[in-house]
């Protein structure tokens, strides 16, 4: 599995009803894709937001959230680096 | 010692003292239920009754409990799983209420005297239909408790003034009895006051004509006939006096009262720089404030209210910013709409936002962060917790929360025009004051509502009559819709309104609407008619609704409520299913659920095969309405039942429409069986029946499918169903259009995926407009024809510029490199491979390498072409490229149901020891 991550960005700020609604949609294509979204950023005037996901690649990502009809900016795999594991990826 | 009163308004009085009950609805309703059953109930049990839905009941229920607690202790007894009111040391006024037959009179006189109004009166929770219902027949049972006692009380006091009294009192809890009217004009007649009685036969016969279409009873008639044989008495000054008009307290045409006082609060509203929120108890003068600030407005303002919760009415505080929108594709579509026209507003009011709905919140959510206005919103305290939309908002936003206090006793003094005991009494409360002065003298120590409730039993004839009709219509009533449901001669009714509008019980809004001038009033006009004579006023209202031109069925929700009240069950679930699918068609799913559920409710009073379908298009807007799947899929199960139960009965219609919703909902939880089970049922008995949507679904799972190379055979078997119901779609020729194309049958499949391509794009819907057009581009390579496929490819350039941030770009043009390749032309097809590992997409790779692979003459590339291809396709599980590419590589390969007709050709190959050129390195 690989760590994706997927760039969306709102002209408007998002509603917590849309976010969900989008969510909702886009869970149900993930799970068919085999992908996994493990958690979001939302920046705090809700029109820029970065969800990392995990999915055996970056079109099973795109091809859900382009079923589900939600745009977004840009969607790729990526290495993971963090605090626990500073040189460790996915 | 604790007494407890629930004949009339529920009150708690502990040592001589009134006790503070919680302002919050529920908390009194669910105080009442406990004290009322006087048993044990299952904490479950309550949560279902006062709190179903989607929030955390069994938290609101410890809420309300420690809210009751500090009023009641230590009656109040809750453990893990129970709850009890603990009633032996209270007195409860509906405990040992006698039997008239055999009481002493002085006993009944103080029975009597327990009822100040009717069984918990004003503490209706239309949205909680259990606690409601049981109320309802509580009622019921003490209302005719109630007309037991006075009937005897009557008869017992002989023919006197305090018979007359028990007499008249009957008439009001039981209006439409012929012997209650009897009784009266009898005694009237017997006390030498004929004029009175003949007035009251002539009430009595007008009442039974407008409200019943009848006559009144042999009963009434031979009172009347009682009255003939004795003189008639009609100028006795008892009478003269009934017979004048209710001083009118304010002048007319002056429908605001006077501001006065509040620099406090307008100074904080001043320097708030966010959403505002006035928060106070009702009467204090929040909306007075807001008419203040709207008044001083220098630009274009906007105000709205939020409607008691008893009414479906989405987006009820912005009807007038709604009206005459276009419909839009997406709730953000239509709260873009309303924030454009809203443009250049300073100022937005919404007031009473303790009764906001679901979808009033959230377009006021969207306008807060996206326009540029001041928003200022109002709500009683205490009320506002019970509404999750309203604390969500105002915690969300973090609205600035003002308190609205009484007026300080200058302020009182100035309003009540220096009477000291005006503002004595009313303790700052500014309604309260002037609801004194509109009183006159000599009123004495009263709550408010009972201020405002005599003040309303002056009222005579037709005003009398119309006030209690508008106040079951709502707080704005619509003066079309009032005569058509009473009946009432158009000059009667122009006299009635004025006369409302003099007293300052109703002014003016708008061209062809009423308002009552407080909602407290309003609600006291409602309680001015009980028992049977509300419902028949329900009855009227929601006829005189349906017959109302509503195209957009906006009049769906009062009618369901109004119908309910009534009785008419039928034409209540009727109305919810219309009302139900206007929410959808607004987006404003939570309503949409909320009504449907409350016609779910009703239809159990409901029978036979009209209960069946009724229920049905009630459960068809729950489940497409988009709440969490998780609160939908609990109705799986009626569903199910009630498909079977179409189905015996020959309701084909009926079952196929459950099949169809249970398939949408096994497909939302990815439950592809069930999906394609309840979807075969759905094409078996569907011919005929509305399933564009299950159609729809039903060809984007089994494309879904087909793309993942994954249970093909459901795929075929979902588009069969679809292909049976009939009803073309750009889905459906993708899905048969690939399935075609897996199935190895190219011929058919490419004018299938052509067509697909023509649809969406004449939908702009570029997303399927690729997916038709790659496939075909690959078609064109698996079938050898490079040049089609170039052609393809040159299509899919312009697609791709369409779609913002994916990888189509990218995609098509590694597409037109490989069949460039193919084509034998000079291409950097390494760069291209590179390209795809870039954007990782292992589908695309998959195909891309195990092509390249059959098409390499170079044997080391080829091979390593194969390997990565394997790699690749196993990662993402595209089976057909992995058996492919292992075959090429020699490695066994194993068939599985779900490989292309193309994969299963290489295998076949392979085991008859035939191999391909090139192919087996």
């Amino acid at each position: 599995m690989a760590a994706l991550v997927l760039e969306q960005s709102f002209e408007t700020p998002i509603t917590p009803e849309e976010l969900n609604d989008a969510a909702a949609r886009v869970d149900k294509c993930l799970e068919a894709h085999g992908a996994r979204w493990m958690r979001s950023y939302l920046s705090l005037d809700r029109k820029r937001m970065i969800c990392e996901f995990e999915a055996a690649d970056a079109e099973a990502v795109r091809a859900s959230y382009r079923a589900a009809g939600v745009t977004f900016d840009g969607c790729w795999s990526a290495d993971v680096y963090s605090r626990d594991e500073p040189t460790a990826s996915y | 010692m604790i007494e407890m009163r629930l004949l009339g308004e529920l009150h708690v009085v502990r040592d001589g003292l009134a006790v503070p009950l919680p302002a919050s609805r529920k908390s009194r309703a669910l105080l009442a239920y406990l004290a009322a059953t006087a048993r044990s109930h299952l904490r479950e049990r309550l949560c279902e009754m006062f709190w179903e839905g989607p929030d955390d009941p069994r938290a609101a229920l410890r809420w309300s409990l420690t809210k009751l607690r500090t009023a009641v202790d230590p009656h109040l007894v809750a453990t893990r799983n129970h709850v009890a009111f603990e009633c032996s040391d209270a007195a409860i006024d509906i405990r040992g209420l006698c039997l008239p037959a055999t009481a002493t009179t002085d006993v009944l006189e103080e029975c009597a005297t327990r009822f100040r109004g009717e069984f918990l009166e004003s503490l209706d929770l239309p949205g909680c239909f259990r606690y409601q219902q049981w109320c309802v027949g509580e009622r019921e049972r003490f209302r005719q408790a109630h007309i037991a006692i006075l009937t005897e009380l009557t008869r017992r006091h002989g023919v006197t003034e305090a018979a007359l009294r028990h007499a008249r009192r009957r008439l009001t809890i039981d209006p439409f009895n012929d012997h209650a009217h009897a009784a009266v004009i009898q005694l009237l007649s017997s006390l030498g006051q004929n004029h009175d009685a003949m007035q009251q036969y002539e009430h009595c016969r007008q009442l039974f004509e407008r409200e019943l279409g009848t006559r009144p009873g042999e009963p009434v008639e031979e009172a009347r006939r009682r009255i003939g044989r004795q003189p008639m008495d009609a100028t006795t000054p008892a009478n003269v006096a009934a017979m004048q008009p209710a001083p009118a307290i304010l002048q007319a045409g002056k429908h605001v009262a006077p501001f006065v006082g509040r620099a406090v609060e307008l100074d904080a509203i001043g320097a708030a720089t966010g959403p505002t929120l006035l928060l106070g108890e009702p009467g204090i003068g929040k909306s007075r404030i807001i008419e203040e600030l709207l008044l001083r407005a220098t630009g274009p303002t906007f105000s709205g209210r939020a409607f008691a919760a008893e009414m479906v009415r989405p987006y009820g505080v912005w009807t007038d910013a709604l009206t005459g929108l276009p419909s839009e594709s997406d709730r953000t579509r239509l709260f873009d709409a309303v924030v454009q026209r809203l443009k250049g507003t300073t100022l937005v009011a919404i007031d009473d936002l303790q009764w906001i709905d679901e979808a009033s919140a959230a377009l006021l959510h969207y306008v807060v962060r996206t326009a540029n206005v001041r928003i200022l919103c109002a709500a009683r305290s205490g009320e506002v917790d019970d509404n999750p939309h309203a604390r969500r908002l105002i915690r969300d936003l973090r609205f600035a929360t003002i308190a609205v206090g009484p007026l300080d006793e200058a302020d009182t003094r100035a309003l009540a025009g220096d009477d000291d005991r005006v503002a004595r009494l009313s303790g700052g409360n500014p309604l309260f004051a002037l609801e004194l002065l509109r009183s006159g003298a000599n009123v004495e120590a009263a709550p408010i509502t009972a201020i405002i409730a005599a003040r309303l039993a002056e009222l005579s004839g037709p005003a009398r009559e119309l006030v209690a009709w508008a106040a079951a219509l709502g707080r704005q009533f619509d003066v079309e819709t009032v005569g058509r449901a009473t009946g009432m001669a158009a000059g009667e009714m122009l006299g009635a309104l004025e006369k409302l509008e003099r007293s300052a019980i109703i002014r003016p809004a708008g061209d062809h609407a009423y308002d009552f001038v407080h909602d407290l009033v309003r609600a006291a006009a409602y309680q001015m008619a009980t028992g049977p004579r509300r419902t028949l006023v329900h009855r009227h209202i929601a006829r005189a609704l349906r017959e109302t031109h509503d195209p957009d069925g906006a009049l769906a929700g009062d009618i369901v409520h109004h119908a309910w009240l009534a009785g008419e069950h039928a034409l209540a679930c009727e109305a919810a299913v219309d009302a139900g699918k206007r929410c959808l068609r607004l987006f404003a799913y939570a309503e949409a659920t909320n009504v449907a559920r409350r016609g779910l409710q009703i239809a159990e009073s409901l029978s036979g095969d009209a209960r069946l379908t009724v229920e049905m298009q009630l459960l068809y807007v729950i489940v497409m309405s988009r709440t969490p799947v998780r609160e939908r899929i609990p109705y799986a199960g009626r569903i199910a039942e009630s498909t079977e139960t179409a189905r015996r009965n020959g309701l084909a219609k009926t079952a196929a429409l459950g099949a169809h919703l249970l398939a949408c909902l096994h497909e939302e939880t990815n439950d592809y069986s069930g999906a394609a089970e309840a979807t075969k049922q759905s094409a078996e008995s569907s011919r005929g029946a509305d399933s564009a949507t299950a159609a729809l679904s039903m060809a984007t799972s089994a494309r879904c499918l087909l793309v993942l190379q994954r249970d093909v055979s459901r795929a075929e078997e979902l588009l069969a169903q679809a292909q049976a119901i009939g009803i073309p779609s750009h889905e459906l020729s993708l899905g048969l259009g690939y399935l075609r194309a897996h199935q190895g049958r190219a011929q058919e499949a490419a004018p299938l995926l052509e067509e697909a391509f023509t649809i969406a794009a004449s939908k702009q819907d570029h997303w399927r407009e690729w997916i038709a057009l790659t496939r075909l581009a690959t078609l064109a390579l698996e079938q050898g024809d490079t040049q089609l496929a170039m052609q393809h490819c040159a299509r899919l350039h312009p697609v791709a510029a369409k779609m913002h941030g994916g990888s189509e770009a990218a995609r098509a043009a590694v597409l037109e490199s490989v069949a460039r390749y193919a084509a034998g032309e000079k291409v950097d097809i390494d760069a291209a491979l590179a390209r795809l590992r870039e954007i990782d997409s292992k589908g695309d790779l998959a195909w891309v390498l195990s092509y390249l692979a059959q098409i390499e003459t170079d044997r080391t590339r080829a091979r390593s072409f194969a390997t990565e291809a394997v790699q690749a396709a196993d990662a993402v599980g595209r089976q057909s490229e992995s058996v492919i590419a292992r075959i090429i590589l020699g490695q066994p390969a194993k068939a599985s149901r779900d490989i292309s007709a193309r994969a299963r050709s290489f295998l076949k190959e392979k085991r008859n020891g035939r191999t391909r050129t090139r192919t087996i390195l």
